[in-house]
């Protein structure tokens, strides 16, 4: 057995998947809603691939390179997600001439990011917790210390903004699969 | 002003992405926070940790096909072993201090004609296989 399949074998993946699997959340978040609109693909199946890749040698693990194979797996997920973006880019613009839209092929948010962030910020609207909250993320503050800080409330309540947060995201996201199949 | 538009959406969404699924929790915690989003992860952990066993396994295999090749290839390239009387096998076998016959509670004069073959046999291509 080589140095790396044994690295391989011994590592923590509890902790690895774990964190691997927040990492390709964000990812997922991010791009669903850019304006790209290429990443339908769930945060396991990223998961699961960029392990694949490297397990099966087709990603080689260069452990002196590289030390953290954790950050080397976001390196892995981010290069998937990349192409997969950059080939449903180029299949929706392959027609076009080579204008600047077309070489410029890492998405920024476009209409339906903007129309996310409308939709979520109308959802808090009324709530003045969630509201806040929204403003301070839209502000850059994405710690929960910081944000119970700038919100003079405990970190606990913080927790609990965050999990309803997240509940009038998924209804968001519900709804946007529902408007989509009609 | 249109681009500062967009990098302001893009920021928010990096944010709430930070926010929901922060890297600085505790796994506990982060995987609390990726059920409560839906995510399988359990299922993944299973499935990944299954990756791993049989990667584990295929080397396994590997280094035990490689081993067995490696020992195939040395046998292929012994010479024939000269015929000898049994007692010209026996000098040699107690030369080389070879007790041959320990795990039988028996001599080497008391090992059958065909014993003493397999026993020089042995240590003849044990010779043969260390030389290589």
């Amino acid at each position: 057995m080589t140095q790396t399949s044994k690295a391989l074998a011994e590592a923590d993946w509890d902790f690895i998947t774990v964190k691997l699997l927040a990492y390709a959340k964000r990812k997922v978040f991010r791009l669903s809603w850019s304006n790209a609109g290429a990443v339908s693909t769930k945060a396991e199946d990223l998961v699961y691939e960029a392990i694949n890749r490297v397990l099966s040698g087709e990603r080689v693990w260069a452990q002196e390179k590289h030390p953290d194979l954790l950050i080397f797996l976001y390196g892995v997920v981010k290069s998937i997600v990349s192409h997969d973006v950059k080939s449903s880019h180029n299949l929706r613009t392959e027609k076009l001439p080579d204008t600047l839209e077309r070489q410029n092929s890492i998405p920024k948010v476009g209409p339906e990011g903007q129309d996310y962030i409308d939709r979520l910020l109308s959802s808090v609207c009324g709530d003045d917790d969630l509201e806040e909250l929204v403003l301070h993320i839209a502000s850059g503050y994405t710690k929960a210390s910081d944000l119970a800080e700038q919100m003079k409330m405990p970190i606990q309540e913080v927790y609990r903004l965050r999990e309803r947060l997240q509940r009038k995201i998924e209804k968001i996201k519900t709804g946007s699969k529902k408007e989509a199949t009609l | 002003m249109r681009d500062e538009q967009v990098n302001s959406d893009s920021d928010t969404l990096e944010s709430l992405a930070a926010f929901l699924w922060p890297d600085d929790e505790s796994v506990e915690a982060t995987a609390e926070l990726l059920k409560a989003s839906g995510v399988d992860v359990d299922g993944t952990v299973s499935a990944v940790k299954r990756q791993v066993a049989a990667m584990v396994e295929h080397n396994r295999l590997a280094t035990l096909r490689a081993a067995r090749d490696e020992i195939a290839a040395a046998k292929a390239k012994l010479q024939p072993i000269p015929k000898k009387s049994r007692q010209e096998m026996l000098g040699e076998l107690k030369k080389q201090g070879r007790m041959v016959a320990r795990k039988m509670n028996l001599t080497l004069d008391d090992l059958s004609d065909e014993q003493v073959i397999s026993a020089y046999e042995d240590l003849k291509q044990a010779e043969q296989l260390d030389d290589q």
